[in-house]
């Protein structure tokens, strides 16, 4: 049986029981360069490789601000997860209004869920192309999800998404259990290794990379082009002595 | 002839109230918060209840007086009781909705009623204590949705009357008993000058250790046979003397 039979829209499974466009839709997600996060009992670090579509032009920026206590990396279509930021951020900013504090991650998490599991079931709807990855900080502590276009969310300690992830995720797994107790300094050092490692041949500079932190008493913030280019430094020295 | 055509006016509930509680108290005490309020529900100037309860907890860390329109207050009451099981039924490992989201809350669903002109008739006092870290609330929310924090706050009649009484004699180490005292001269001078108060009051306690309280309505002793009342020396009874 031909497979472009049951890909044309997500209301018929094909006969290995999958529904293709949301197979498709997650194989978006891989098509964008990598995106990472980890984080401490303390602290969030959200880190992105960015691309450039054309020499002439800027980077693509994939690391955004929602809330004072929220931020999200992207991996795949940049359009949705502006769509999808822009979503999160009015949510946090109603529930700020009427509660006067912030809104509960994984209550949020839970909301974009529910809007990307409607585009899986609907035959004039196309899933999300993206994979956010969120960090945050609330009353139940220092919080990492991954939001997928199938409508799943999953929480982890360390999670890369994205273009050869891969190596990203095997220099995590091996390292995630130091990461308990470290300051965000040590955080962002660690998510740059990782994130060198899959960048491959890709030098790291502050001009491809976007790094987003939050803790307990720390607002989400970027780092700005001077921290960015001192901890890329720092991990090049470091590296090139170990590796 | 001209069709005559009716033309649907907004729904408006409460644009006079009708079943008043009067003033309510609020003040904080060395172990937390204390919510007060007699147990007068007022029609006009007939006590339509005397054995009415004006409080109610909001959850095991927060509690609201309310003063004004009584169905209103129930209303309300509905609302922040959805709210809190919408809160407990996520089941995510943390209540989120602290005492102080208590008290925003009302305060924008006033304004908001406020603006389409259908408002919620009440003066609110949310109090309440963090179990986890022991921070103590309260805060006061007007019919417009007002907010207005403090160590001891009052609505109606009972901010004219009692203001200065509270100033005089609030200290933020004030004990328990103390608390109660003061809270029980407030609602005596209450009862002796506004009409719509009675002496039977109830107190709600929030403390950190023993969440929240909301007590039995007790009668407090009022006493007339005062020299003030005999001889009416008040200037403001002097034209009225004329016809005794």
């Amino acid at each position: 049986m031909l497979s472009v039979n049951y890909s044309l829209s997500c209301v018929t499974f094909d006969p290995k029981g999958k529904i293709l466009q949301v197979e498709y839709a997650k194989e978006a997600v891989k098509q964008g360069s990598t995106s990472l996060g980890l984080k401490s009992n303390d602290f969030v670090v959200l880190v992105s490789l960015k691309k450039s579509p054309h020499d002439l032009a800027s980077h693509q920026e994939k690391v955004f601000d929602i809330d004072d206590h929220m931020g999200i990396a992207i991996a795949g279509l940049t359009a949705d997860a502006r769509y999808l930021c822009k979503f999160m951020r009015s949510e946090c900013l109603n529930y700020w209004y009427t509660h006067d504090s912030h809104h509960p991650t994984e209550r949020l998490i839970g909301k974009i869920a529910k809007k990307a599991q409607i585009k899986t079931f609907h035959p004039a709807k196309r899933p999300f192309g993206v994979g956010l990855l969120v960090g945050s900080v609330d009353e139940t502590g220092t919080h990492l999800f991954e939001s997928c276009p199938s409508g799943n969310y999953y929480e982890y300690v360390a999670m890369a998404i994205g273009a050869r992830s891969q190596s990203a995720k095997t220099y995590l797994e091996k390292n995630f259990e130091q990461f308990t107790t470290l300051s965000w300094q040590e955080l962002v050092k660690h998510g740059l290794k990782a994130l060198k490692a899959s960048a491959q041949e890709t030098e790291l500079s502050e001009h491809n990379v976007s790094v987003g932190i939050v803790g307990k008493g720390l607002n989400f913030r970027l780092l700005n082009n001077d921290e960015l280019r001192a901890s890329i430094a720092e991990i090049s020295d470091a590296m090139d002595v170990s590796e | 002839m001209e069709k005559i055509v009716s033309v649907k006016e907004p729904t408006m509930h409460t644009q006079v109230p009708v079943n008043i509680g009067t003033s309510v108290f609020g003040l904080r005490y060395k172990d937390g918060i204390m919510l007060a309020a007699d147990t007068a529900v007022s029609y006009g100037s007939m006590k339509k209840s005397k054995k009415s309860t004006r409080m109610a907890s909001l959850s095991d860390e927060a509690a609201i007086a309310c003063s004004g329109e009584m169905a209103d207050f129930q209303e309300l009451q509905k609302i922040l009781k959805e709210k809190r099981e919408g809160d407990e039924i996520e089941n995510d490992g943390a209540t989120f909705l602290k005492p102080r989201d208590y008290f925003n809350y009302p305060s924008r669903l006033n304004y908001q009623r406020r603006m389409k002109m259908d408002p919620l008739w009440n003066g609110s006092i949310v109090g309440g204590v963090r179990k986890d870290t022991g921070e103590t609330f309260l805060g006061m929310v007007d019919l417009y949705g007002t907010k207005v924090e403090g160590n001891f706050l009052i609505t109606g009649l009972g901010a004219h009357y009692c203001q200065v009484l509270m100033q005089n004699a609030w200290r933020p180490d004030l004990s328990e008993e103390e608390a109660r005292r003061l809270i029980e001269d407030c609602m005596r001078v209450m009862f002796y000058r506004d009409k719509k108060a009675t002496d039977e009051i109830q107190i709600t306690k929030i403390t950190q250790a023993g969440g929240v309280e909301v007590e039995k309505s007790y009668r407090i002793g009022s006493e007339w046979k005062l020299e003030f009342f005999k001889n009416m020396t008040n200037e403001f009874w002097r034209p009225i003397r004329i016809y005794q």
